[in-house]
């Protein structure tokens, strides 16, 4: 599972909620304040793990916020199942920005599923969630993507959104064989 | 110390970024081309100058770096001295500028000599660490 977002969004801080060995991280001294408040940055990826089962673990790939580094979105969402994207509700025009992002991983939702993960509600209310599934829905009529207010420092509000996330791609991996038996 | 928070903004690195990727030009007619960056992906001087800026370059470069001393500090191995990507065009060499959070990486041609890149990559990076005002801040135990 990827999880992705705008820089400050809460992606590191979720990684290191949700997994259970030390987060293998790639922060950077941030030079760019202005964009994000913060001493460091993540400039490969954050990598984390969860035991789903005896069976089946989640591995977590947290990417780069800043668009500069969109190759490491190209290149970890080969792999991936599913996409957790955060947006923090205090940033500039985050509707927008999270349609923006969704566009980087378009390959992803097609075969996999999507979750939105809206963090900073506390510190600005507006947009609400309705304003988000609103936006969803015109720019993808034929996806569900749920959308949740979520603290990235609460393991436990991040596990209800991958219980959805995970739900979601068995679902479509569980559609895709249906329509492969079909058509043999 | 100084607090930089914005060290590809200061004229003073980039100007000594700049001429110590001249320097390797100069010692090197293998180099294809080379960048100095900050940790996070920022250029401070490129070279040739006269090709256009490659972000994506940058990026990749504070990328590589990064896993690389991710790698090393995981396998508890010490600190990740330089990076080497042998392809068939050629090699890329990177390393950090000791003390900053700046990162010197450097493409060959296929003709040279690894441990020459090497070598001559590293007395760059050496020089630009040294041309760099001492008073700026540097990188701490605690980023490392």
């Amino acid at each position: 599972m990827l999880i992705a977002g705008p820089m400050g969004s809460g992606k590191t801080t979720a990684v290191q909620s949700l997994s259970e060995i030390p987060v293998v991280s790639t922060e950077a001294h941030n030079n760019d304040r202005a964009q994000a408040d913060k001493l460091t940055t993540t400039v490969a990826l954050d990598y984390g793990e969860i035991t789903l089962s005896p069976e089946h673990k989640l591995r977590m790939y947290g990417v780069p916020g800043q668009r500069r580094f969109s190759f490491m979105w190209k290149i970890l969402q080969e792999r991936a199942e599913g996409l957790l994207l955060l947006v923090h509700n205090d940033a500039p025009d985050p509707v927008p920005t999270v349609l923006e992002y969704l566009e980087d991983f378009q390959d992803l939702i097609q075969r996999g599923a999507v979750a939105i993960g809206v963090t900073r509600m506390e510190l600005l209310p507006r947009p609400t969630i309705p304003m988000y599934v609103e936006a969803l829905r015109a720019a993808y009529p034929n996806i569900t993507i749920p959308v949740f207010s979520v603290d990235a420092r609460e393991a436990g509000q991040l596990q209800k959104v991958l219980v959805a996330l995970v739900a979601a791609v068995e679902a479509t991996a569980m559609v895709g064989a249906a329509n492969e038996g079909a058509r043999r | 110390m100084k607090q930089s928070p914005s060290i590809h903004l200061n004229e003073v690195v980039v100007e000594a970024a700049a001429a110590s990727l001249q320097q390797l030009s100069e010692q090197a007619r293998s180099l294809k081309y080379a960048v100095v960056i900050t940790d996070d992906g920022f250029e401070l001087a490129h070279w040739p100058t006269s090709k256009s800026a490659s972000n994506t370059m940058a990026s990749m470069v504070s990328s590589i770096q990064a896993l690389s001393e991710a790698v090393a500090r995981e396998l508890a191995m010490g600190n990740s001295k330089y990076v080497v990507l042998a392809v068939d065009e050629g090699q890329m060499v990177q390393l950090r500028v000791q003390g900053h959070h700046i990162v010197v990486g450097a493409v060959f041609d296929a003709l040279e000599n690894l441990g020459v890149a090497l070598r001559l990559s590293t007395m760059a990076a050496e020089s630009l660490g040294s041309a760099i005002p001492t008073d700026l801040e540097l990188v701490t135990g605690e980023d490392r």
